[in-house]
């Protein structure tokens, strides 16, 4: 799979991650199928698996972290945007030394929708405020 | 102000458009092919409108008018493409908003209404994440349901004219069996919407017809009356605090690590005190809209027993041995009771008052009478389906 490639799976992922756990919380006026609905509770219960992964990731590797705040530095708070810089970034850290990472989609995907739901701003910030201390 | 659900929808959207290819082509609007969409159907409509109610008007005042209703129609299309917002959902909007001042309901933020394009039927009202904001969201599909369904039964009702030219529905058994069968078009009709949904998955995907004036008119005060419904209920779990009460449940199922032994009850009661709410909105909201109660209460239980004829056809095609008999079938969900159920609870004891006119009391005669028309069509087609 090319760099390119890669990046795209991670925009779909991060965007349909972010889309059912928004959608998930909501309350229908019509029932889905019970059969649907169960298939809609793996895929979710996996998406929280994921992003729960994606955080402590993000907060036990300081260097990940830092790399990813530098890159996104000017970015604007898009989804898209963000999850092409997130796998820019973890792409290299990835296939290089950094063996805190794998090279996997889902992975890059659920640390995008976290950088996402936390705010560039607030999730970068925070490290400074660590830094200090 | 509900600015933070706003920029929240706009992330939905761009969310969707990525993930979704039904999405993609609702976007991708081609002014042109909508523009000849319009001129072949809507003009059609609006034509035998103006054929009914200015039979005066010469061909060339007709097509001034027609033209303009065209572009009105267009720019609408265009809005809804382009802000998620049509002229449908700002009026529902609004309805909703004034039946809640109305009642003296107040809500700290009041919910972004916009359409979201999933391809699903459904409508659905979520929390913005860390906030106090909600959005009411409707996917594409919601809009053709209620409008076929109405349609459907619009067509399946006796109208009759007196003699000074006044319009009037018979309401006995006798003249809707007699009205039905003379007109068989409510059957293939109701054929046509069912078979849409259940094989292709979307109700879109049943033909376009346009019905005569009478039908026509009937028709709108449903679907008006059925979106109010629809989006009233969405209200109700607002206002009965559903969404702190899941926060509580899902605490105790966390905390437990297993799902609760009540988890159905808790969520068809849910269901229930929202379908109360609903109706008592909806009807609530006839002050506003000025469509009499007699459409509320039949645009409600037609949303419920249309709702219940559509799980009884996917139980009919799914199932390999079909028995009409067992209610188990329409169990569709654990999420949400039955939609006969609903129905039933609705107008029971902790329920709504009934429709005194008796208006409403038709519907379910007159989807048995279409749904044991085209049962038996329906079959075929599925042993057709099974050895092609």
């Amino acid at each position: 799979m090319s760099d390119f490639e890669i990046k795209n799976e991670v925009v779909i992922l991060s965007n349909e991650i972010f889309l059912q756990q928004a959608l998930n919380g909501g309350k229908n006026s019509i029932p889905e199928a019970d059969a649907n609905n169960n298939l809609n509770r793996n895929k979710i219960s996996k998406y929280d698996e994921l992003i729960k992964y994606a955080k402590t990731l993000l907060e036990q590797n300081k260097d990940i972290k830092s790399s990813l705040c530098a890159a996104l530095k000017s970015a604007s708070n898009d989804l898209t945007e963000i999850a092409k810089i997130v796998a820019a970034t973890l792409i290299p850290l990835a296939i290089g030394n950094n063996t805190s990472i794998q090279l996997d989609s889902y992975i890059f995907a659920g640390i995008s929708v976290v950088v996402f739901n936390a705010g560039i701003n607030t999730l970068c910030n925070e490290k400074k405020e660590n830094n200090n201390e | 102000m509900n600015d933070i659900a706003q920029n929240y929808y706009s992330h939905l959207v761009k969310a969707v458009i990525t993930t979704n290819e039904c999405a993609k082509k609702f976007y991708s609007f081609d002014e042109e092919t909508h523009r000849k969409n319009y001129y072949s159907h809507s003009a059609a409509l609006v034509e035998k409108d103006l054929a009914s109610n200015y039979p005066n008007l010469t061909q060339k005042e007709k097509n001034i008018i027609i033209a303009q209703q065209c572009e009105i129609l267009l720019n609408d299309e265009k809005q809804r493409r382009l802000t998620g917002r049509s002229s449908t959902i700002i009026k529902l909007e609004e309805v909703i908003n004034r039946t809640l001042s109305q009642q003296g309901i107040s809500l700290e933020n009041f919910p972004y209404f916009a359409e979201l394009p999933t391809g699903k039927l459904n409508a659905t009202i979520i929390k913005v994440p860390n906030t106090t904001q909600y959005l009411v969201l409707f996917e594409n599909q919601i809009y053709t349901f209620v409008l076929l369904l109405s349609k459907v039964f619009a067509l399946s009702l006796p109208i009759y004219r007196d003699r000074v030219g006044e319009s009037g529905i018979s309401i006995d058994d006798s003249s809707i069996a007699r009205h039905l069968y003379n007109n068989p078009e409510a059957f293939q009709r109701f054929y046509e919407l069912i078979t849409a949904y259940v094989l292709t998955g979307s109700v879109n995907n049943a033909p376009k017809y346009i019905p005569s004036y009478e039908v026509s008119y009937i028709t709108e005060q449903l679907i008006h009356s059925m979106e109010i419904f629809v989006v009233a209920h969405e209200f109700g779990h607002l206002i009965n605090g559903h969404f702190e009460k899941s926060n509580d449940f899902n605490i105790v199922e966390n905390y437990l690590g297993i799902k609760p032994v009540n988890e159905v009850h808790f969520n068809w009661n849910l269901e229930w005190e929202a379908d109360v709410t609903g109706a008592q909105l909806a009807l609530a909201s006839s002050l506003i809209t000025g469509i009499t109660l007699p459409w509320v209460y039949t645009s409600i239980q037609l949303f419920f027993h249309g709702l219940h004829f559509f799980d009884r056809a996917s139980s009919l095609f799914s199932k390999e041995t079909y028995n009409p008999e067992d209610k188990r079938i329409l169990v569709k969900s654990l999420s949400h009771p039955a939609p006969a159920l609903r129905h039933e609870h609705l107008f029971g004891s902790n329920g709504i008052e009934k429709d005194a006119s008796g208006l409403s009391e038709i519907v379910v005669k007159i989807l048995n009478i279409l749904w044991y028309e085209i049962e038996p069509k329906l079959l075929e087609l599925k042993s057709k389906l099974k050895t092609e």
